[in-house]
This record gives C-alpha cells, structure tokens and sequence, in this order.
C-alpha cells in the first residue's frame, strides 16, 4: 500500500507536466465558455521584489522556552523515516550529515540528502529554521524530502514539516559534554513520521 | 478526520484492506479551504491588468494602471495586492484570468445566488456547491457572517461564526444550558447542546467584526485539530459604476481589503497553511471600457485570485481570449474562456479528495465539468 501510495504521488506529478488541452471546436459552439486551449503563464516574480514575504519555514517560537544558551555542540544528525501504522523505522536514512548548534540556534553544516531528485544541501542550509528548547528539545520547521525519486520518476518539492516537543523525543541532555545521543520526532504525513538521530558533543 | 486519525480508530487491519472514507475515491491528506466572496462584481482588468494586450490601454484611458506590479510580460497585479504579489513570488498563489460561472445576465441577485449555489442556473438550488462537497465528505465547515451563506448551506455540520454584541450575552449562563442540554434526549439535547457551543462562542465576542478580523479568527479555528474544514467570507462593494480609480480610489481600496483579508487567513492559519487554499469568487467582472462616469458596469468575466501553502508553483492560468471588440464578449465584456466552476471544483479535489466526476456530477450538478487539476496543482 505504501508503495501504492508512492506511485500515485507520482502520477500525479507526472500528469501535472502536461498542461495543455483542447476541446473540439464544435464542442464550445453555443457555449458560454469557450475552454479551447488553457496556458499557463509563468510567474517572472521574484523574491527581491517582494520583501518581506513570509518564508516556508516560519515557526511560532513563542509557544516555547528557548531563551536558555547552551553554548556550541556539534553534531552528527541522520533523519529515517517511520512507517506510522507499523512503527518500523526503516534502516536508511532520507539524509545525514553534520550540524551545529550555536546556543538556540540550529544550523546545517554538510550532509547529503539520499532521496535524490530536487533534494539538495541548499535546502537545509538555506531554509531550516530550528531552534534548541531550555528542555533540549529541536523545535521549528524544515525542509523535508520524505520520498526516493527513481530514474525517470518526476521529482517532487520538500514538504515543509514542523518539529515540536513530540512524546516519542528524547531531548539533549544539556548538561552532558559527550557522546550526548537524542532523538528528534516529527510528524510527516499520513503515512510516515520522521526521526532524527543526533550523536553531540559539546565544542 | 485525517487518515492518521482514521487508522488510529480503525487499526491498522483495516488501512491495509484498503478500506476507503466514505465519498472519498482517493486517500489525499485532507487540508482546508477558504472562499472570499467578493460581492458587487470585481473588476479582473484592474485586479489582474493584462498589460501585455495592446488593447487595454484604450479601453482604460481612465482608470488605467500607471505602475502594476509585473508578474510576466503579458500580466501585472494592481498594486495594492501587495500581499498577494509576495504570495505569488514565494510559489504560493495563482491567478486564473478570463473565468467565470457561466452566467451572462449581469444581475447581482442572480449572480451572487449562482455562483454560491452552484446549481444549473441562478436560484436552481437551496444547498451551496461548497455545503455539498462537505456533505460528500462528511466534514464540517464555518461560515464568519451572520447568517449561513447559500454557498455553505448543505445538510449536515456546517455552522457560522459572528461575534455579536447582544445586551447580557457577555455573561451567558452556560451552567444552565448545560442542565436543560442533559435533561433532554436525541435531538432536542444537540440542539441545545448547539445553543451551549454558541454560547462558549459568544464568549468571544470581542472579535471585530470586520472582514480581516475574521479572516484571522478562521484560520486560527481552522488550523485546529478537529476545526472547521472550510470557511467563507464575504467582501462587498466591488460595485464601482462611476470613480472606480486606477492606483488609488474604491476599487483599489476593496483590492487592499482583499489582499488583507488574504494576509489574515495566513497569519491565522500559521503551520496550517501548508494544507490551505482560499480562493475568491465573484458573481461577474466588468466592462472593458469605462463608462461615462469614470467607472464600469457589470460584465462577464473576471478574475480568480488562488492562494495557499497547496498551491506548488505561482502561475497565471488563462486561455486569453483578447480585448479587441471582436473578442468581447457581446461587444463589451471579457469572454468567460475558463468555467470557475472546474476551478473551484479541482480546489475541492485537492482539500477533500473527492473525485472529479463525483464533483461534477454531485456538487455543481452537471457531467460536463472540465478539469481544471493539473493547471493549478501541479
């Protein structure tokens, strides 16, 4: 089913990069709409023209307690995908690498994205906006590709999901120097929820 | 409910037999939607320009434009749609142009009562096409006016919003309500129970009335767990015979409303919006020429302003049908090249997922609904 589920994720992407249509022409004769041909007209704006636009990974930090500073910490992160209905976390991760935590503030150093398509460092490094709770806790919102894009498969945009205090987290423990191991749940979608593996230590 | 909410009450068993939610024909993350009315006729050639025609400029001597906000070649936004321009850059709105319901007559009565109701024509109808999807879907929605809207009306939960200000409703005894409510059986104790739910609304009734307010008060609602799964708004006054404006005046002061009433709905639905899309709806647009007093007069066709986190990609939708007199419509209106029913139509696929033939045939009432799906949420 989960595989069904991809596929037709798929398709629907794949149906979505053909835009035109037509209808016969005596079909819109005596109509009041004439729908021959609809075109698409890209979008020239651009961001610089629009200051202040809200950005995709606008969070409500004031729902928590991150006025705390922790100093900096290093970390090496790895985020799996957990199947929702059976709770397996499966064995390979959608992407891993290395971040930094500089008091609040997290930030993605390199890592590698494995579920190939648009997936690419930038988006981590541009976009993220966690930041670390008094609790330990990585609260915000990110960029996430939770799907693999096979060869020949259309690629698809991150979804943007929000890390808050999940019940299945294990927070980092402040006080400890090294080899601090902890857990960040998010929930994705329907199908899946995301975890987040992280091995710190303090710099 | 959410599929997540749905396994969790059926077990996994029943998930892996593919059993599907009732009237649903896909299993889609379920997200929300929102419907700006925008009453009086809004004018898509000021709203929407299309620069790139060579014929607009002579038509709109008056009330033309002087400095639109680019989005391509061929179309600007009017400037006060300044919210919705950063929407558009970030991916996150889309204009479909040139579209109507496919009603001509050009009444405000008729018109408004179509393009709520849905129906084969003007006042064929006592459920809205919006209420009927939800009763498809077996969900709730809110309507933030006084009355509930035709456009909502079907016949299971949907329920309206509006704060009021009634002498001692400020300190409603709701102990009260909630002895009579369990004295009473089976429908009689959900009526009451209903008169309770208004009453703890009530407790709210601080909230301004306006238009943006509300919008706010929506999405705050609807971004709840369990919330409303729709919700309509009205903006009225679109109707600008004579000193319509052009970057300043009525018209382009009804365009600020809007934009704000968009801005609101996003800052309510704050994470929520990844699953929204608000779209607006107009009962007509408005002659291409001006008129004898600076303003126009009911036309035909206009434009669908499209916003939120479900939309992929920015994008002007539209089979331009031209601005020179052979083109117009009777000699004086925009054509309709795009039915707005299939808009809204492939809106309600992407937030319920119903299926496109069900939509057409159960929803606005006829089988020969195009789909419109893939133009705007590819």
């Amino acid at each position: 089913m989960i595989k069904a589920f991809f596929y037709c994720l798929c398709f629907i992407s794949l149906i979505s990069t053909s835009v035109t249509a037509s209808l016969p022409s005596d079909q819109a004769k005596g109509t009041l709409v004439k729908e021959d041909s609809i075109r698409i007209y890209e979008v020239d704006l651009v961001l610089e023209n629009a200051t202040d636009a809200f950005s995709k990974t606008d969070f409500d930090f004031s729902l928590y307690d991150i006025n705390d500073t922790h100093g900096q910490m290093r970390c090496g992160f790895g985020i799996y995908r957990a199947i929702y209905e059976t709770g397996v976390i499966e064995d390979w991760a959608l992407v891993n690498g290395d971040l930094l935590i500089q008091d609040v503030l997290v930030k993605f150093l390199n890592h590698r994205w494995r579920t190939r398509g648009l997936s690419n460092s930038s988006y981590l490094t541009k976009e993220a906006n966690l930041k670390l709770t008094k609790e330990g806790y990585m609260v915000g919102k990110i960029p996430y590709f939770h799907l693999f894009v096979d060869e020949g498969e259309p690629p698809m945009l991150p979804l943007y999901v929000s890390f808050k205090e999940h019940k299945n987290s294990k927070p980092i423990a402040i006080n400890s120097s090294i080899g601090i191991s902890a857990e960040m749940w998010v929930e994705v979608d329907g199908w899946a929820d995301g975890v987040m593996y992280l091995l710190c230590n303090k710099v | 409910m959410t599929r997540r909410e749905f396994l969790k009450l059926t077990g996994a068993s029943l998930f892996l037999s593919a059993a599907p939610v009732s009237g649903f024909t896909k299993d889609l993350p379920q997200g929300n939607i929102s419907v700006i009315l925008l009453q009086g006729g809004m004018d898509g050639l000021t709203a929407v320009p299309p620069i790139g025609d060579p014929a607009l400029a002579s038509l709109r001597q008056e009330i033309g434009l002087s400095n639109p906000i680019k989005v391509n070649p061929f179309f600007g936004l009017h400037p006060k749609l300044q919210h919705f321009s950063k929407l558009m850059a970030r991916g996150d709105a889309s204009i479909v142009h040139a579209t109507s319901f496919p009603y001509t007559k050009r009444s405000h009565f008729e018109g408004q009562n179509y393009m709520q109701g849905g129906g084969s024509s003007p006042f064929s109808t006592t459920t809205g096409w919006l209420g009927r999807a939800l009763d498809l879907a077996l969900l709730p929605g809110r309507a933030m006016s006084l009355e509930l809207p035709l456009i909502l009306r079907g016949s299971l939960n949907v329920d309206n919003f509006y704060p009021a200000r009634v002498n001692g409703s400020s300190k409603p005894e709701k102990w009260l309500i909630e002895q009579i409510t369990m004295a009473h059986q089976a429908e009689e104790a959900r009526a009451f129970k209903a008169v309770g739910d208004k009453v703890a609304d009530q407790a709210r009734s601080n909230i301004p009335r306006d238009p943006v307010s509300l919008a706010k008060y929506a999405g705050e609602q609807m971004s709840k767990k369990g919330g409303p799964v729709a919700s309509v708004i009205r903006v009225n006054q679109f109707d600008t015979h004579a000193l319509q404006g052009a970057d300043e005046g009525s018209h382009g002061d009804r365009l600020e409303l809007l934009d704000e009433v968009i801005k609101a709905y996003r800052e309510g639905l704050g994470d929520a919006w990844d699953k929204s899309i608000i779209l607006t709806l107009t009962e007509f647009g408005r002659t291409a020429s001006v008129n004898g007093t600076a303003g126009t007069d009911h036309g035909y066709a206009s434009a669908g302003l499209l916003a939120g986190g479900l939309i992929n990609k920015s994008r002007v939708i539209s089979e331009w049908p031209g601005l020179a007199d052979a083109d117009l419509y009777e000699e004086r209106d925009l054509y309709a090249t795009i039915d707005y029913r299939s808009v809204c139509a492939a809106c309600i696929e992407r937030v319920l997922g119903l299926d496109h033939d069900l939509i057409s045939q159960k929803v606005f009432l006829t089988s020969k609904l195009k789909r419109t799906y893939d133009y705007i949420f590819s």
